[in-house]
């Protein structure tokens, strides 16, 4: 499996290069006023309106803790957009239908990009008990490579298949 | 292969469809006019009956096959004029169309639909009138009946079709194939006449008569004829048939007809049951055509005027040839359907160039307009970019230009492609309507106007619902019993109209009927019954109110439930529906009249008008619609325009109280410059807080403090100018308070996001000009989420009215002057001929009798000091000892005749300001009252009073007239003119109401007398011309009126004395009022 991979803080994240449709630079957003705090809001990219997930509100992480990873250089953020349930159909149903179970148009912000990696499916293991940061729903597994952890996101938790009515839709 | 049938059979439904909706239509016209109906509307329904029922065949649908060869049996009797359309065939008509459309709707089920009761009823009919079919209905044969004959048939017949479909002129060469005798039109010229106008074909039939016996075969002839009358018309026999309808003997015992019928030879093969080869067509000569066919022009409506045309026009040769193609292709024809359709087809026929249309799915619709819309931001934004450069490169203006123009009218074009006539949804109410009107034994007639108006695909889409409703309410409710109709005097058939037409940009659709209308005072009652409204706001409630309560929840006018209507569900359904739609209900209606329901729709949802705001630094869309104005505040005027009714912020906007929203803060979002999130609003509220607190405590002495109104230095220097926009939701208006109004826009309304879904403030998105993302608002949710009590309001605002009113009169022009004792008083300028500030060296003091002098100027003036006066002293009295000021001033009243001065240590401030006066506060003889201007007490004193109470009233006011017991009205809008009035009034003697408006003053007019009316002539509401207008049709019609106003011209005058009144007088000027009662007690 192809991995695209982000850094996030000082974790290391990636997803299925399959459900990510494109990647740029952080660009003005609109926030949504009542809405849950880790959706940042709402970018305009093309015509389609994607909501955007910051990723460390989503995983809990305290202003200090957020402090702490991002150290003090300012951060260029980049925003990861998604593939929608009907883009990745096109490719798998059964990725889409297990991986990909949102409608609406959604975007990640991290860090910073890192490569992509070629992540044979075996070495995926079961995520450590000790790792910090984020928690075990949203992990799919993890690959040690090189001296780092890569951290394989479940993003269908990400997106909130369970908290969100407009994102459990499963398209039969 | 599977797939195909499929597509067939949903081409099938679809096709069937069409046809069902144009047959309605057509049965009700049939019910309606009956034996007078258009012949072209019946062989309208004939053909679409038929062609369902052909289709049906070809698909082995029997029970779609078998129901709809019954209806097309029966169409046929009527067709033939052999039953004649009474109200009992177009019943059985309808209720087989119902069961036909169930079937259709649900095809693959179809065969399991119990049609017989339709279908025994229709045959009983048939029966009755002893025409049953002979024959049982044809017996499947699917595949291979109605499609396909030409494949199975012999080469001669296979020729007669085809060669009539392509060039008439050689199909009579080649028709009769192996007759020895062909039937010849030209002998038939009346028939062929109908036929062309009618559609119709000839065909030459061959039956085998068998039969031995003249008798038998006479039977047989006759029943097969019938048979085929029931689709044609039998024109002629080879061999001519024998007087009394004998069948003489037959040669090969072949007995030819020479049949029109408008079907087409496999549809007729189809229903004489004969062998293909046995029916051949007889085309008409094109000689025949072009003499008799009619004129083809396009503009011949109606089928009665052909024909009256026709005979010398022998021109339009390649249209006549046009004209007969089609003469074999009647199914194509029948698809368009409907007298309307027809009509339209006779146009097109002539006419090479036919309009065409595509089905296109709506999905492949909706992205086209996601792009357009797309396209309209792309280019707005290279608008901008290109902007700069523009100037340096011409060719680079030209192109940004055309594409500009070109997204435009790309973006027009693509939204008028998802528009659709109302009719969509109208078409359906006529037999609603019918079907209503016999249910509950009444006359109703149904106008529908402006079905062709256009309405977004989605508007239209939620359309049907609240308006079926409203018709049913209207059958239901409205229009009376036809006998109790006739009892008062209105025609026995209500009359219903509905119409839908274009205004301001909006559709309306308007629902007329002349039926019972709407009792306001049993809604009155019946919503306090139900806990709706308190009786003391009903008694407030307009008319206009009332009427919209029928739109509240839970509330069902009907006097008993009926299955009809009257479920206490319904109207507020109505309501909330168009208003989702983004539209409005309006309401109206006369008892014993009618009723007018007047629904404003927008064209599209797709694009909404809106405006641009901003609230703590984001930006948000606000639908126009519902957005009745937009105030703003200055900052200066914050603390008087906004104040503090049940702990919530209103905005006192003209004679209500508006119950205030701060968006930013209703949202919850945070200022970002820092201070903490806390926003003017809130900072006001605090202060305000406190500034009760502190006033409660300072209540105990002697400062009056009549409003909550806070002290404007408390907030103004927290606060910004601020907008409110005005708006209506479901007939209750708050003030949305927003930051700052940016920008009108036409907006590109998109879904919102599933995951701001919670969010109920939010409708939908839209994307900018400058390509970033805003919300748009949604009123209702506000509301919800502002928890905005309206009711609590009310009650509030009734209370707070008095206050309102006052703040928002007349301002004054005031003098505020200083006594030697610090007491503040006011007097208002045009009471004051002239201040002169005076050196104390120049003037000389002189007490005589113990009355001051001063000489001054050479002038000698009596002096009075006011607090004296009024027996008021401030801090010490000093005289000539207040201060240092070698200055002091004087006043000299504009009172003619009167060398008096009003002694004042200095002038204070010389202002416009509101005086809201306090008459309790206070009280002394002289004293109109208090008021707080500028956080200081100001005592108004009455001049002229003054002047009395010191023993120096000139003479010509004490020639007291006597109006002792006299009872008098004033009416003003400014609080303090109107005491002022009163008092004089009440010196004089008069027993004085106030009124503050004209409105008010001409309630009080109706129901009680008076002796005079003194009136302002500017008020709100009503002014005071306006009043004396009203006033001859009370029961003051005597009673004289002098108008007061501030500024008296001649014009004014003549206007006040040509509007009834006695004159005109200035406001505050005693004298003039007084002297102008005198002439009158004398007259």
């Amino acid at each position: 499996m192809l991995v695209s991979t982000f850094h996030l803080g000082n974790i290391y994240i990636g997803v299925d290069i399959l459900l990510v449709r494109e990647i740029n630079r952080s660009m003005e957003y609109t926030p949504i006023p009542g809405s849950p705090d880790y959706i940042r809001g709402m970018l305009n990219i093309r015509g389609r309106i994607i909501t955007l997930f910051d990723l460390k509100r989503r995983f809990s992480w305290t202003r200090e803790e957020v402090a702490r990873q991002e150290g003090k250089e300012p951060l260029k953020q980049y925003n990861v957009i998604m593939k929608t349930h009907h883009e990745v159909m096109r490719i798998s149903r059964r990725l889409a239908d297990t991986q990909c179970t949102w409608e609406d148009p959604v975007g990640l912000v991290v860090d910073r990009l890192g490569d992509v990696r070629n992540v044979p499916d075996d070495h995926i293991l079961p995520p450590p008990a000790n790792l910090r940061g984020i928690s075990a729903p949203f992990i799919r597994g993890v690959v040690r490579i090189e001296k780092e952890l890569l951290v394989i996101l479940n993003i269908a938790k990400i997106f909130g298949a369970d908290e969100h009515p407009g994102g459990s839709a499963v398209d039969g | 292969m599977a797939e195909e049938d499929e597509e067939l059979l949903a081409m099938f439904v679809q096709e069937s469809t069409e046809h069902l909706e144009n047959i309605e239509p057509n049965l009700l016209i049939l019910e309606e006019r009956g034996a007078a109906t258009d012949p072209e509307i019946i062989n309208s329904l004939f053909r679409g009956v038929h062609s369902i029922k052909g289709s049906a065949g070809f698909f082995g649908l029997t029970a779609i096959s078998k129901l709809s060869h019954t209806m097309e049996n029966l169409l046929g009797k009527v067709r033939d004029k052999s039953i004649e359309p009474t109200s009992e065939v177009s019943d059985s008509l309808l209720s087989a169309l119902d069961k036909l459309k169930t079937m259709v709707h649900d095809v693959i089920n179809s065969e399991a639909v119990d049609a017989s009761a339709e279908v025994a009823t229709i045959l009983g009919i048939l029966e009755r009138s002893g025409h049953a079919v002979p024959s049982a209905p044809p017996p499947p044969k699917p595949a291979e009946a109605a499609p396909a004959p030409a494949a199975e048939a012999t080469p001669a017949a296979a020729a007669a079709p085809a060669a009539a479909a392509t060039a008439p002129a050689a199909a009579t060469a080649v028709a009769p194939s192996g007759a020895s005798d062909p039937f010849n039109l030209e002998n038939f010229v009346g028939a062929v006449t109908d036929a062309l106008k009618e559609n119709r074909k000839f065909f030459d039939v061959r039956l085998e008569v068998t039969q031995e016996d003249e008798k038998e075969r006479k039977e047989f002839v006759n029943q097969f004829c019938q048979l085929v009358e029931s689709v044609g018309s039998v024109i002629d026999f080879k061999p001519p048939l024998a007087s009394g309808g004998a069948v003489p003997s037959l040669p090969g015992n072949a007995l030819r007809l020479l049949v029109s019928t408008v079907l087409t030879a496999d549809l007729l093969q189809d229903i004489v049951q004969l062998k293909p080869q046995a029916i051949q067509t007889v085309a008409i000569p094109s000689a025949l055509v072009n003499k008799l066919a009619p004129p083809v022009p396009v503009s011949k409506p109606t089928v009665a005027e052909v024909v009256e045309a026709e005979p010398t026009r022998a021109v339009a040769k390649p249209k006549a040839n046009t004209y007969s193609a089609r003469l074999v292709k009647p199914r194509a024809d029948a698809g368009s359907g409907g007298s309307a359709g027809r009509t339209e087809d006779k146009a097109k026929a002539g006419q090479p160039t036919v309009e065409e249309t595509l089905r296109v799915s709506v999905a492949l619709l909706d992205e086209l307009i996601n792009m357009a819309g797309e396209l309209v931001l792309t280019r707005n934004q290279l608008i901008r970019a290109t902007s700069s450069f523009v100037a340096q490169s011409p060719h680079l203006a030209s192109l940004v230009q055309s594409i500009d123009s070109v997204t435009s009218r790309i973006h027009g074009k693509v939204m008028q492609a998802r528009m659709q006539p109302v009719n969509v949804v109208f078409n359906k109410f006529p037999r609603i309507v019918r079907d209503l009107a016999l249910k509950l034994g009444k006359k109703i007639d149904l106008e529908v106007r402006g079905g062709d108006v256009e309405l977004d695909k989605s508007v239209i889409e939620h359309l049907s619902d609240p308006l079926t409703h409203m018709i049913r309410n209207v059958a239901d409710h409205a229009i009376e019993l036809p006998k109790d109709r006739v009892a008062i005097g209105k025609p026995e058939s209500g009359k219903v109209e509905l119409a839908a037409y274009h205004e301001n940009g909006m559709v309306n659709i308007a629902l007329i009927d002349d039926g019972a209308g709407i009792d306001s005072e049993r809604i009155k009652t019946k919503a306090i019954e139900k806990g709706l409204i308190t009786e003391s706001r009903a008694a407030e409630m307009s008319e206009e109110e009332l009427l919209d309560l029928i739109f509240a929840p839970g509330f069902s006018m009907a006097k008993k439930v009926s299955d009809v209507s009257g479920r206490g569900v319904g109207m507020d359904v109505v309501r909330t529906n168009i208003e989702k739609l983004r539209g409005t209900v309006h309401i109206a209606s006369k008892v014993g009249k009618g009723t007018r329901i007047i629904l404003k729709l927008p064209l599209t949802l797709a694009i909404i008008p809106a405006m641009i705001v901003s609230a703590g630094k984001l930006r948000f869309a606000i639908p126009e619609i519902g957005l009745i104005e937009i105030v703003r505040v200055a900052e200066t005027d914050l603390a008087k325009q906004i104040q503090m009714v049940c702990d919530a912020p209103v905005l006192s906007l003209r004679h209500t109280l508006l119950p205030l929203v701060d968006l930013a803060s209703t949202l919850g979002i945070e200022t970002q410059d820092g201070d903490g999130g806390i926003r003017w609003m809130d900072v006001w509220l605090r202060q305000h807080t406190q500034q009760q607190k502190t006033n409660a405590a300072a209540n105990n002495q002697s400062v009056p403090k009549r409003t909550s109104r806070p002290p404007g230095h408390s907030i103004s220097h927290y606060s910004q100018a601020i907008y409110v926009m005005v708006i209506n939701v479901s007939g209750n208006t708050f003030g949305l308070v927003v930051d700052d109004v940016l920008d009108s826009e036409e907006i590109v309304v998109k879904p919102l996001p599933s995951y701001a879904k919670d969010t109920t403030c939010f409708s939908a998105v839209t994307i900018l000009g400058d390509g970033s993302v805003a919300s748009i608002i949604d009123y209702a949710g506000i509301v919800e989420k502002a928890k905005i009590n309206f009711s609590s309001l009310e009650a509030a605002s009734a209370d707070m009215e008095e206050v309102t009113r006052a703040a928002l009169r007349e301002k004054q022009n005031i003098i505020l002057l200083e006594t030697p004792s610090g007491l503040v008083m006011g007097i208002v300028n045009n009471m004051v001929s002239r201040v002169e500030v005076i050196q104390r060296g120049n003037c000389r003091m002189e007490n005589i009798n113990h009355q001051s002098y001063m000489h001054y100027n050479g002038v000698s003036f009596h002096i009075l000091y006011p607090d004296q006066i009024l027996g008021l002293e401030g801090n010490g009295y000093g005289g000539e000892s207040s201060g240092d000021d070698d200055t002091f001033c004087m006043v000299v009243p504009a009172i003619s005749g009167l060398q008096v001065g009003l002694m004042f240590s200095r002038i204070v401030d010389t202002m416009e300001a509101y005086i809201d006066l306090d008459t309790h506060v206070i009280q002394a003889d002289g004293l109109f009252g208090t008021a707080r201007i500028d956080g200081r007490l100001v005592l108004f004193p009455d001049l002229n009073r003054l002047f009395q109470l010191a023993d120096i009233m000139p003479a010509s006011v004490d020639a007291p007239v006597d109006y002792d017991g006299m009872k008098a009205l004033v009416v003003d809008d400014t609080p303090f003119l109107r005491i002022v009035t009163t008092t004089y009034l009440k010196q004089a003697g008069f027993q004085v109401e106030q009124a503050e408006d004209g409105m008010i003053a001409s309630q009080r007019l109706k129901n009680t007398p008076y002796d005079l009316v003194v009136t302002d002539i500017n008020m709100p509401v009503m002014d005071g011309l306006e009043l004396a207008k009203e006033i001859p049709s009370t029961l003051n019609a005597e009673t004289p009126i002098i108008a007061t106003t501030s500024f008296i011209s001649s014009d004014l005058v003549t206007r006040c004395v040509r509007a009834g009144m006695v004159g005109c007088v200035p406001s505050t000027d005693k004298f003039r009022l007084l002297n102008m009662l005198a002439t009158l007690k004398r007259v």
